[in-house]
């Protein structure tokens, strides 16, 4: 999924946009905007900066960055990171596709509600501000604010379903902080949506017209790559707990229940503040249980699920169908009905919907700030 | 040609019955009859005036002796799960409103309804009624917004349709793929086998869609695949009238053990039909002690 900006607001910035003197696409232009940018914010400069060319921004580009030898523009680079961060995440720009066009990722795809609405280009913006970063002296590993901004992008475009710029973001991310087991949790998120049927289906569906061929790697190959970044962060750090959880989930899809039972049992165990994730924890080990026919114990885990979220939907789905199957229908149906009886509206109520936002589920709405980056370094 | 079974009753002592291992059960000769709902096409065109002496039944593999009851003497349970996400709004959703309208206005005064949508929040606006204006009144108020939980949609419904005496249909619309259920596929699949309804589905896809042609064919019913402009209303209503042209068998099993998974397979003496029917039927509860 995408997002989208209203055109009409675009229009209205633009005329209190540029300062009388400064050529549009100019590098003072540049850094103008970049000064007046508020971080996470879809201000004038977003859209003004969002209006210039791939030949203009490149040539600010390397101009900027060749200044920067001795890290003197250190927090110019990374306030500028921060405005074509939002740019890229926040509004369709006139500029496109990634800065080296002979890299070959180029193309996404864009799917709303499992269809398929049409392609898209992956974006010249974050590209660009990774670039901006790159520069950054001594090294960008050694910058604290640029780890952060890494995450919470990476988070960022979990969250609106942006696996297309999200995985060359990441690739960068763990280019720079190869042990980082934030980077590779995320990293294990988006292949674990890429191998969701959710994903494979609209991809099958789009092969199967004929209309374009697709470059969408197939679900077991995602799988295994989500499962190996979620085992590398549990490497680096024992206690990401959201990636035990995450791979006792793909461990069980790959069929392998009893190892991932124990790995939830352990997981659940270990979580004590968050409840979103105990509820995955229990949820994903009840659907175990079930799977090794050990079912009271699993109607229990299902029940731990549905008594951290009374209105979710899903746990309860779970145990109408174990009532269906091996009690009687009409238990069965009455479960369903006090099921369906309860009133389940908002996003809050069963966090499986937010599932697939992987480390994106944890921030509020895009629309709310970002992460500020080297403001109190600027002279 | 692939042949279905559809079985549309459950044994009298076995429905409420907790499964006990230890209990052998074996139909007596005074009560149980099962029901089979079938579909017999040819070039896809419902075949008529087809008798009990044309229908061959083997339950477990054991012929059956097959009587044919009349489908006008035995109402209808029809469910409509009708698919509300984001995608489903502004000309569509007034389509699908005409569409189940019309199939609704196809029901007489013994046939009940109910109405299941889904978004990711899988909603039952009203009950299983006769009131053909509440359910359109419902169908009113329905509004689309939201992801897609078609597979938990699909299995509410189901729970829905069997919940009556009649004839148990569940029809599905979805313009897209599930996004959001928790319950799996492979999961209603084979519950949906040992359930009663037969389901017929609309899906407005580029492609193929597996789960629905999977349900569809496990309950004996037939998925229709229209295209964004195709007439819903149209469909809706063929996909009753093909309902009300289908066949119940009826027999009293004999030769075969009451309790558990019971495999059917239908055929029509001496015609190169396609017959769509349940692959099976469970009796009491599956054996789930452990």
């Amino acid at each position: 999924m995408r997002l989208h900006i209203p055109a009409l607001a675009l229009s209205l910035v633009m005329l209190t946009a540029s300062k009388p003197g400064q050529a549009q696409g100019s590098v003072d232009a540049w850094m103008r905007a970049v000064e007046q940018h508020a971080p996470g914010k879809v201000d004038a400069q977003v859209y003004v900066v969002g209006d210039w060319s791939r030949q203009t921004l490149t040539s600010i580009l390397r101009d900027v960055t060749s200044r920067n030898s001795d890290g003197s523009l250190n927090a110019l680079l990374k306030t500028g990171a921060q405005l074509h961060g939002d740019v890229g995440l926040r509004i369709q720009s006139r500029a496109k596709g990634p800065l080296d066009l002979s890299r070959g990722w180029s193309a996404s795809m864009l799917a709303l509600d499992g269809r398929e609405e049409g392609a898209g280009q992956l974006s010249f913006h974050l590209d660009f501000a990774r670039a901006l970063l790159d520069a950054v002296k001594p090294r960008p590993a050694d910058h604290e604010d640029i780890r952060k901004w890494y995450r919470t992008v990476a988070a960022q475009l979990e969250q609106i379903y942006n696996l297309a710029d999200a995985l060359p973001h990441l690739a960068r991310a763990r280019a720079i902080f190869a042990d980082d087991p934030e980077m590779l949790l995320a990293s294990g998120c988006v292949y674990e949506t890429l191998s969701s049927s959710r994903v494979q289906a609209v991809a099958e569906s789009i092969i199967a017209s004929g209309a374009r061929t697709s470059a969408l790697p197939a679900a077991a190959s995602s799988r295994s790559q989500a499962m190996g970044y979620y085992r590398r962060a549990l490497a680096v750090n024992p206690s990401t707990l959201e990636a035990k959880v995450r791979l006792g989930r793909l461990l069980g899809i790959d069929g392998r229940h009893g190892d991932a039972a124990n790995l939830l049992r352990n997981a659940v165990a270990e979580i004590k503040t968050d409840t979103a994730l105990a509820y995955y924890g229990w949820l994903f080990l009840g659907d175990e249980l079930q799977a090794t026919r050990q079912f009271p114990a699993a109607v229990a885990a299902y029940q731990r699920a549905a008594d951290l979220y009374p209105r979710a939907q899903s746990p309860r789905f779970a145990m109408v169908c174990l009532a269906r199957r091996f009690r009687s229908r009409a238990t069965g149906f009455d479960l369903m009905q006090q099921t369906l009886g309860a009133p389940t509206r908002e996003d809050a109520d069963d966090p499986w919907w937010r599932y697939y936002e992987g480390t994106g589920r944890k921030l509020p709405p895009l629309s709310s700030g970002a992460v500020r980056l080297a403001r109190a370094e600027r002279p | 040609m692939s042949r279905r079974v559809l079985v549309a009753a459950v044994v009298f002592a076995a429905a409420v019955v907790r499964f006990d291992a230890s209990t052998r059960q074996t139909f007596s000769s005074r009560v149980e009859a099962v029901r089979v709902d079938v579909l017999v096409t040819e070039d896809g065109t419902p075949v008529p005036d087809l008798t009990a002496a044309d229908f061959e039944v083997r339950d477990n593999g054991v012929l059956q002796q097959v009587d044919l009851v009349s489908s006008e003497q035995v109402p209808l349970n029809v469910v409509l799960a009708l698919d509300l996400s984001s995608s489903v709004e502004g000309g569509r959703l007034a389509n699908l409103r005409e569409a189940g309208g019309a199939l609704l206005d196809g029901l007489t005064q013994r046939d009940t309804a109910g109405l299941v949508t889904f978004s990711h929040v899988v909603v039952q606006p009203t009950r299983m009624t006769g009131d053909i204006d509440e359910l359109r009144r419902a169908l009113d108020r329905a509004k689309a917004s939201g992801a897609t939980a078609l597979v938990d949609g699909a299995f509410a419904g189901l729970m829905l349709a069997e919940s009556g005496n009649g004839r148990p249909l569940l029809v599905i619309f979805s313009d897209g793929y599930d996004t959001v259920s928790w319950l799996r596929p492979e999961l209603v699949l084979e519950t949906a086998q040992r359930m009663d309804p037969v389901v017929y589905a609309v899906s407005v896809t580029r492609g193929r869609h597996e789960f629905l042609e999977d349900l569809t064919r496990f309950t004996g019913g037939r998925l229709f695949s229209v295209g964004p402009k195709m007439d819903l209303r149209n469909t809706f209503v063929r996909v009753l009238d093909e309902f009300r042209h289908r066949y119940l068998l009826s027999y009293s099993p004999r030769g075969v053990a009451a309790a558990g998974w019971h495999r059917l397979d239908v055929r029509v003496r001496r015609r190169a039909v396609t017959v769509q029917a349940r692959r099976g039927y469970q009796v009491g509860p599956e054996d789930g002690t452990r």
